[in-house]
């Protein structure tokens, strides 16, 4: 964020001296009923272990948070695609067979999320609509959860004259020192808590009103900030939460869902065995241990773990001036050091590595005859893993002269992901078990070069980046979670900034062709 | 007994915004009078910790140190000064310091201490000018303390001669918000007042880049860097009051950044830097739209818990900001 203004600042404290929130409820039937038999459904379940199910369960939840999460109308093919409908309809087939103590619930589902996809209406559209008919609000902002959303509910918003200037915001936006008249949040508040309630307790607008379904059980209480405030706690005290609700409340109040069942699941294992089903059967001998990053939308991307893997991300939170380099906006940082909320760099058009294919025009004619050369050392050294395994391969090394051979780092010295060893010894113990030690000052030579070219490519890229993101507005990168960077580079390569949205607590083997490379969950 | 909090008035303060002159707003006042109180503070073995949840930080560190900077003026400060003495009194012979001589500032270099017989058998310090004709050292004691300040660059090679150099302030806006105290001092006056840890960028903008002014027949212009001398924004033999400190960089120099009060902009500097500072004033501003605020306040809560010695405090404040939580307790050193 860029830095706030005395008369911006000044703003942000009006805004708290007057703030009121008020609650909207509104009602569909059909989306009621979906909801609330999904939460049954799923906890009759309980956890099956059932792929398929899990899968069934899956599609039908993310479709009934999005439902929810929009002011959009049900049918908008941003919710929901034909072939979700058409897997949907596959699992049915699997659960009358396998599971037919849960087929009824299940067609039920299946039937409402059908009937909800052929609607052309949304409540929350609606009175989203009604409110600023009648109130002509003249600097309204519309807050939405899901950030990789906001561009299509700005297009479809701006169809509608009543609504047309409304700005659509981030949660991240909302820390700045723009402030509105008010401030409408579609869903419940709860969703936002995982901002440390700033939404609320430091309002950027004067009101806040909250549109929600009414079956969504929702509050917020005022915490103090401190065990023991010793003079008077301000906050409490200016926000006076009342509940107004615009379109009566018909159905049974009893049946309500927690904000938190909304909310997607993770299942990192599903999108796993999805994802790398097809390159096992290519499998190419190299694979690494690497972690699942979940990025802005519905990508996603693995990342190598090992000690000495980096990647290039931009972390918004670093100061422009005045750090010392590690501290830079835009840094290369250990993969196991990635956080949510940091952006992470990766190469969108071109494909491959940028690095590789920077520091190959580095390296210029030789490139080629460097990567062979390197590559046959790494072959050789692989095929004396897979003939005698990672163990005895790295007990020779220690008795040819290694100094720190062991079987994590033989895996790495072995993967095309790393370049050499850091040590002379290490390096010719492996020449000389591959056969090639008659050429190791060679074959260390080119590694050298690779390696200094690797770090120049690095370097070359992160000062290109880093002049883009400062001379950059950044707006887009705040709001929608993701941007485009266009280098000013003779191959004009693309990179692409997504938010970390988290990492898989485990790891996973897999190819390294799929290592860095962006893909879109099925979801 | 009840202090009174602000004897530096500075109720007439203005910003330019939209080619007008605003009056400054109630909430810069109370950041102004919280640190002009924890400044008021001797912190011989017990200090004051303030913990402040905001819903922006913006310009609330900026008015704390202005707060801190003008109660520099009103208090004797013979604690800090002592304590300030005492630390340059250990130096390593050979240290660079900047000293003031008639009215230029200049090198030298810290030659140890010296019993002064006309100063009652105190010490003082023995700086020598490598230059000078004489070859004699200037001699510096607690009472002048203030006009010697340890050199940025201690690499620098120092000139045979010197001419020293005559530091330009905005004489007009402190006069007129001195009012009736002596502005001289304030003007020659060198010791850290307070250090701020946080985002040089954004209190750049709002040191450098706000332009305030002081409402007399027309508007007395200036900035927030006319008042609190941040160090880094001045040239390096310059004298200055405020020390500056990114965030995240690995842990300073003691040497250079140490002062009676530090300011945390922020939780995260709260976080990474509170362990360095156990014997100042503490004013931790936890705004409440930093990612790292719950963890921020989680460890704030805890050294409440742990370590408050007394949470009655004198701190008289009209009225607080809307949106703004504050505590205030007192610790003892370590």
């Amino acid at each position: 964020m860029r830095n706030i203004s005395l008369a911006k600042a000044s703003e942000v404290y009006n805004c708290a001296s007057k703030i009121t929130v008020a609650w909207h409820q509104v009602d569909h039937k059909d989306l009621r009923r979906f909801s609330i038999l999904l939460k049954k459904f799923k906890t009759s379940l309980g956890d099956t272990g059932d792929n398929n199910i899990k899968k069934f369960t899956s599609y039908l939840g993310r479709y009934c948070y999005k439902l929810c999460a929009v002011p959009l109308a049900f049918n908008d093919s941003v919710l929901v695609k034909q072939s979700s409908l058409d897997k949907l309809a596959d699992l049915l087939k699997y659960i009358s067979n396998v599971h037919t103590g849960y087929f009824k619930e299940a067609k039920e589902l299946v039937s409402l999320a059908n009937k909800l996809s052929t609607s052309s209406t949304n409540p929350l559209l609606g009175c989203l609509l009604e409110f600023h008919v009648e109130n002509k609000p003249r600097n309204s902002a519309l807050l939405v959860k899901d950030t990789s959303l906001i561009n299509h509910v700005e297009q479809v918003l701006a169809r509608y004259q009543a609504v047309k200037d409304i700005k659509i915001v981030s949660p991240v936006q909302l820390r700045g020192g723009e402030c509105y008249d008010q401030l409408f949040i579609i869903g419940p508040v709860k969703w936002f808590s995982y901002y440390n309630d700033y939404v609320i307790n430091s309002p950027r607008a004067r009101e806040i009103h909250i549109i929600k379904f009414s079956w969504i059980k929702d509050s917020w209480e005022p915490q103090p900030t401190f065990t023991n405030s010793n003079l008077p706690v301000n906050i409490p005290a200016n926000v006076q939460p009342s509940n107004n609700t615009l379109q009566k409340d018909t159905s049974n109040i009893n049946e309500h869902v927690d904000p938190g069942d909304l909310l997607p699941t993770i299942d990192w294992d599903n999108i796993y065995n999805s994802i790398t089903r097809m390159e096992h059967s290519n499998y190419n001998n190299e694979c690494v241990e690497a972690r699942m990053f979940l990025l802005e939308g519905d990508g996603a991307v693995f990342l190598d773990i090992s000690e000495n893997s980096r990647s290039i991300v931009i972390d918004l939170e670093v100061d422009e001036i005045g750090e010392s380099n590690n501290s830079s906006r835009v840094k290369k940082i250990n993969n196991n050091e990635i956080k949510e909320g940091m952006y992470l760099l990766l190469r969108t058009s071109g494909g491959g590595d940028y690095i590789i294919d920077v520091a190959n025009k580095i390296l210029g004619e030789k490139a080629s005859y460097a990567r062979e050369m390197q590559e046959h050392w790494k072959k050789l050294l692989r095929e004396h893993v897979s003939q005698r395994g990672t163990w005895e391969v790295s007990k020779t090394l220690k008795s040819l002269g290694s100094k720190i051979a062991n079987e994590a780092n033989t895996r790495n010295w072995m993967s095309s992901q790393n370049i050499k060893p850091s040590n002379f010894e290490d390096f010719e113990a492996i020449t000389k078990l591959v056969g090639l030690h008659e050429q190791v000052e060679e074959y260390w030579k080119i590694a050298t070069a690779i390696d200094k070219a690797h770090r120049s490519a690095g370097h070359h890229i992160r000062k290109l980046l880093l002049q883009k993101v400062n001379n950059t507005d950044l707006t887009i990168l705040y709001k929608t979670g993701r941007m485009d960077f266009k280098l000013d580079h003779e191959d004009g390569g693309t990179l692409t900034a997504f938010r970390v949205h988290g990492k898989s607590p485990s790891t996973y083997t897999i190819p390294v062709s799929r290592v860095g490379h962006y893909f879109e969950r099925d979801v | 007994m009840v202090i009174k909090v602000i004897n530096v008035k500075i109720n007439n303060l203005y910003y330019y915004d939209n080619n007008k002159w605003v009056p400054f707003p109630g909430w810069c006042y109370f950041f102004y009078d919280l640190g002009y109180y924890i400044a008021s503070k001797t912190n011989e073995g017990v200090r004051y910790v303030a913990g402040i949840s905001i819903p922006t930080r913006a310009f609330a560190a900026s008015m704390v140190a202005t707060g801190i900077v003008l109660a520099g003026v009103e208090k004797t400060g013979l604690v800090t000064r002592q304590s300030y003495f005492e630390k340059l009194s250990k130096l390593p012979k050979g240290t660079k310091l900047v000293f003031k001589e008639g009215n230029r500032f200049k090198y030298g270099i810290f030659e140890g201490t010296v019993k002064l017989e006309h100063f009652n058998g105190k010490t003082g310090l023995r700086i020598l000018d490598p230059g000078s004709d004489d070859n004699l050292a200037n001699i510096k004691h607690i009472n002048n303390i203030d006009e010697v300040f340890i050199a940025r660059n201690q690499q620098i090679e120092i000139p045979a001669r010197q001419i020293g150099r005559i530091i330009n302030f905005n004489r007009r806006l402190i006069d007129n918000l001195l009012l009736e105290k002596d502005s001289s001092s304030f003007f020659l006056n060198s010791m850290t007042q307070c250090l701020i840890l946080g985002r040089i960028s954004y209190l750049k903008e709002e040191i450098l880049d706000t332009i305030i002014g002081v409402k007399k027949n027309s508007y007395i212009r200036g900035t927030l860097q006319d008042i609190l001398r941040v160090r880094r924004f001045l040239h390096e033999d310059e004298p200055f009051k405020t020390e500056i400190y990114p965030e995240r960089n690995d842990a300073p120099e003691d040497i250079f950044y140490d002062a009676p009060v530090v300011i945390f902009d922020g939780s995260t500097s709260f976080l990474k830097w509170r362990d360095y500072y156990r014997n100042s004033h503490w004013i931790v501003l936890l705004d409440r739209t930093e990612p790292s605020f719950d963890q921020g306040k989680a460890h704030f809560n805890m050294e409440y818990i742990q370590n408050r010695l007394d949470d009655k405090v004198d701190f008289n404040c009209q009225e607080i900001p809307p949106g703004v939580e504050l505590v205030v307790y007192k610790e003892a050193c370590r």
